[in-house]
């Protein structure tokens, strides 16, 4: 039994090693978590309150994304809906960032590292949620940052600036985040 | 077997990549309100992160919260408000969970404590109670029905898997104070602290627990006891993780001390209800490594040791006689078990996930209790000796592939194969479909399951070297549809058998394999959660009978309950539980009553959360609010076990964050 258990441990690592060899181009993990972001965001249209009308966008809700990234995609596929008596829009900015201000909602995407937390200073007042999931974003000046942690999306919401970008963050939005602070 | 898993793996993961995005995960995360879009990594149905609709298997999940606000303090409490369970609770060193209509010994479920099994592990059942530290607990999630072909053995009736807070979710401290009726005593501290720029974090959590549970002397317990009964539970666990990039090493002790007292009756009886000292300790260490290479390629290897002995100061009863084989009788049983198991989870192509691992175990258990007798019933016992140590050395492979064949739709296939030296090869294997909208969920589930014999089973009255494991075959059909965001209902009906039972032969005085059990259930549970309320309704129905038609005792074919949550304000918050058992058929005639049955019983619980401010919190919680007098059924010298009645407690807490 010994002889025929070490044999079948040599085949069994062997088929595991052989599965974790096999090269595979695979993006489909972060297209899940992709969707788990947008759905959040999605989510925000109804747990946010913006006390700032939009620059302009009439009868449109918008939700912008600047800069490529993987959460274009689920939030391109999200359904047609109305928020607040706007029709939600989705924008894929790319790199211009002339339209910031007609935004609901801005996501900042991976390619805006080293621009996001000016980009965020310059939309205080906007009337516009700040979205990412840069590290330490809402340390750094944004309203709303995603961590990953443990395969689940943290949200992490700093309220001093989503005050002062004229955004009131529901309590039940609250309860499942945490609060940060702006990194001095 | 072995080579067909290898092409299995190869084949699948040599499937053509497509890169078309699939909807059908967005609508059902549209779907999920912001509580659940948090909550939404579940790892135990398919050890790894899918979220509970895409799960092969009916899958319910306790939050921390939800544990916080029903004020529960054992994991019974916890799993109390879900449908399909049900407990003998002997009120005394152990209680014992039934799911889906299978009565047991705890060794039809399986119990894991960060995805380390924490079942016991000379009889596989793992041990009811106070020693679970639910503070520190951020989720148990049930994996309804059997999963053994991805978990082994005792993943029959299904799996119960506890995860902890990581230091990240701790980040920072807490103390918690609890006191109360039946002499509770408790307290749990937890301390934690994460840089996840840097990859490190730690945590350490702990508590320890007294009670005296409900008294039972004299008539409060029939009269099996006399007035000098002791009935304690005293318990402490510990448990941490250090991380360091891409490794997590973590611990877990409990440790728990109760009297045997109520597992006999003394009354009429040579046995003593006091000086009886049941010891036990688990451990469970592990060293995890995650390795993730790019997206969707994912390694996790996971070396782990664990540890369940019986401790060699125990004192399992008590002789009211003074000869050699009289007065108090110690005992002593280590058991122990190293494994290593490395799992990979690949999506090869954009429909398909894969996920294939190798595991080997190496048990060293005790074959039998060492015993001494001090021969005076108020002298300890000598401390016992190293009892004969029995290996099972357990090499096991598994597979297990998700396609998905349209928009919304996916097909399970997945097959383990366990090589055990002491009870040889067993295969099982799971099938599933799932479809999933943005509203609807419907799930199409076959799998099978097995309990390996133990040396418990092996060794006890006259020994059965020749006992074959207990198999389970299930088919299942559930439902679930969100009416809104804020309301859910669903529905599960399964069919299980299980065959090849290990059943006492009472006149050979030891375990065959003789008979089966076939059950046919159905599950509903109906959620609402919006605003300041949440509510919450359940039902079970379960039919069990054996090979001759006969109904299975201790099993109800009735069960429910009901709870409902309101939050006044932040800082007041009140919790309402209702759990309603039907009649059970006892295993005899109880003798109190004359009847064979145990009566239906409702019992409610509530929990006022009436300080939640600032960084202090304070609840007075109340079990069995309403005093109703009740009981359980029992397969031990006593005819059934009165369960606790009203205990008020205090709780009061406080916590602080390094944010």
């Amino acid at each position: 039994m010994q002889d025929h258990c070490h044999k079948l441990f040599l085949t069994a690592a062997a088929a595991a090693l052989a599965c974790a060899l096999l090269p595979r181009a695979a993006s489909c993990a972060a297209a899940k978590e992709a969707e788990v972001k947008a759905a959040y965001i999605y989510n925000f249209t109804q747990f946010v309150e913006w006390e700032v009308p939009a620059a302009s966008a009439a009868g449109h809700f918008d939700i912008c994304v600047l800069g490529s990234d993987p959460v274009a995609g689920p939030l391109s596929a999200l359904p047609e809906a109305e928020v607040r008596g706007k029709k939600l829009r989705v924008r894929l900015l790319g790199d211009s960032e002339e339209e910031l201000r007609s935004c609901r909602i801005l996501f900042l995407g991976k390619a805006k590292r080293g621009r996001a937390r000016g980009l965020a200073n310059a939309l205080r007042g906007a009337g516009v949620l700040t979205v990412s999931d840069l590290p330490g974003f809402a340390r750094g000046a944004g309203v709303i940052g995603f961590a990953a942690e443990n395969n689940k999306i943290r949200i992490e919401i700093n309220l001093r600036a989503a005050r002062e970008a004229g955004l009131k963050i529901s309590s039940r939005l609250l309860e499942v985040s945490r609060l940060v602070q702006d990194r001095p | 077997m072995p080579g067909l898993l290898f092409f299995f793996c190869l084949l699948l993961a040599a499937a053509p990549a497509a890169a078309e995005p699939a909807a059908a995960g967005l609508r059902e995360l549209l779907s999920y309100d912001l509580g659940k879009l948090a909550d939404v990594e579940v790892v135990s149905a398919s050890k790894e992160p899918e979220p509970a609709s895409e799960a092969p298997a009916t899958v319910r999940v306790i939050t921390a919260a939800e544990i916080r606000e029903r004020g529960c303090r054992t994991l019974e409490e916890a799993l109390a408000g879900l449908p399909g369970f049900q407990f003998r609770d002997i009120s005394g060193f152990n209680s014992y969970v039934f799911l889906r209509g299978l009565p047991s010994q705890n060794n039809l479920i399986l119990l894991l404590v960060d995805g380390v099994q924490i079942n016991e592990l000379n009889s596989g059942g793992f041990y009811g109670g106070a020693q679970y530290n639910l503070a520190n607990v951020k989720r148990i999630e049930v994996v309804y029905g059997p999963a053994s072909a991805l978990y082994g053995t005792n993943a029959v009736s299904g799996v119960i898997n506890l995860i902890t807070r990581e230091p990240e979710d701790i980040d920072g401290g807490s103390a918690e104070v609890t006191a109360g009726g039946f002499d509770t005593r408790a307290a749990a501290l937890s301390y934690g602290f994460a840089d996840q720029a840097a990859g490190r974090g730690a945590s350490l959590s702990g508590a320890i627990k007294h009670t005296d549970k409900q008294p039972l002397r004299g008539a409060a317990g029939d009269g099996n006891w006399t007035r000098n009964m002791e009935n304690f539970e005293d318990s402490w666990a510990a448990d941490g993780k250090l991380r360091w990039k891409d490794f997590t090493f973590g611990g877990l002790v409990q440790d728990k001390r109760a009297s045997r007292s109520t597992n006999f009756k003394s009354v009429g009886t040579a046995y003593l209800d006091s000086g009886t000292d049941w010891h036990i300790r688990f451990t469970n260490l592990w060293l995890k490594h995650s390795y993730t290479a790019e997206p969707g390629w994912e390694a996790e290897s996971r070396l782990y040791y664990r540890s369940s002995t019986v401790m060699d100061d125990t004192v399992a009863s008590v002789y009211n006689l003074a000869c050699s084989t009289c007065g108090r009788e110690g005992q002593y049983r280590p058991n122990d078990l190293f494994g290593l198991e490395s799992r990979l989870s690949l999506r090869p192509a954009e429909e398909l996930d894969l996920t294939c691992g190798v595991a080997a175990e190496k048990e060293n258990l005790a074959r039998d209790f060492s015993t001494t007798y001090s021969g005076d019933p108020l002298a300890r016992p000598p401390v016992p000796g190293s009892p004969a140590m029995a290996s099972n050395e357990l090499l096991s492979v598994y597979a297990q592939a998700k396609y998905a064949l349209a928009p919304g739709l996916k097909l399970t296939g997945g097959v383990r194969h366990d090589n055990s030296s002491t009870y040889g090869k067993v295969y099982t294997p799971r099938a599933g479909a799932v479809f999933n909208t943005r509203r609807l969920t419907l799930k199409a589930l076959y799998a099978e399951a097995y309990r390996a014999p133990k040396p418990w089973d092996f060794t006890y009255g006259a020994g059965n070297s020749g006992l074959h494991p207990e198999k389970m075959r299930s088919a299942e059909l559930s439902g679930a549809w969100s009416f809104s965001d804020s309301l859910r209902a669903d529905l599960a009906v399964y069919r299980n058998t299980l065959d090849n039972l290990v059943t006492l032969d009472s006149a050979a005085n030891r375990f065959v394999n003789s008979g089966d059990i076939e059950t046919l259930g159905l599950e509903t549970l109906l959620e609402y959660s919006g605003g300041h309320f949440k509510g919450r309704l359940f039902y079970a129905h379960q039919h069990s009978e054996d090979e001759r038609g006969v109904p299975v005792d201790e099993i109800g074919g009735n069960n429910g309950g009901a709870g409902i949550f309101y939050a006044f304000s932040r800082q007041v918050k009140l919790d309402l539980e209702g759990r309603w058992a039907g009649r059970r058929r006892n295993t005899r005639a109880i003798g109190a009553t004359g009847s064979r049955y145990v009566g239906a019983a409702l019992a409610v619980d509530a929990s006022l959360a009436f300080l939640e401010a600032r960084n202090f919190s304070a609840s007075l919680i109340g079990k069995n609010i309403f005093n109703e007098r009740y009981y359980h059924t029992s397969n031990r010298p006593p005819d059934r076990y009165r369960q606790p009645g009203r205990q008020l407690l205090l709780q009061a807490g406080f916590a602080f964050g390094f944010q």
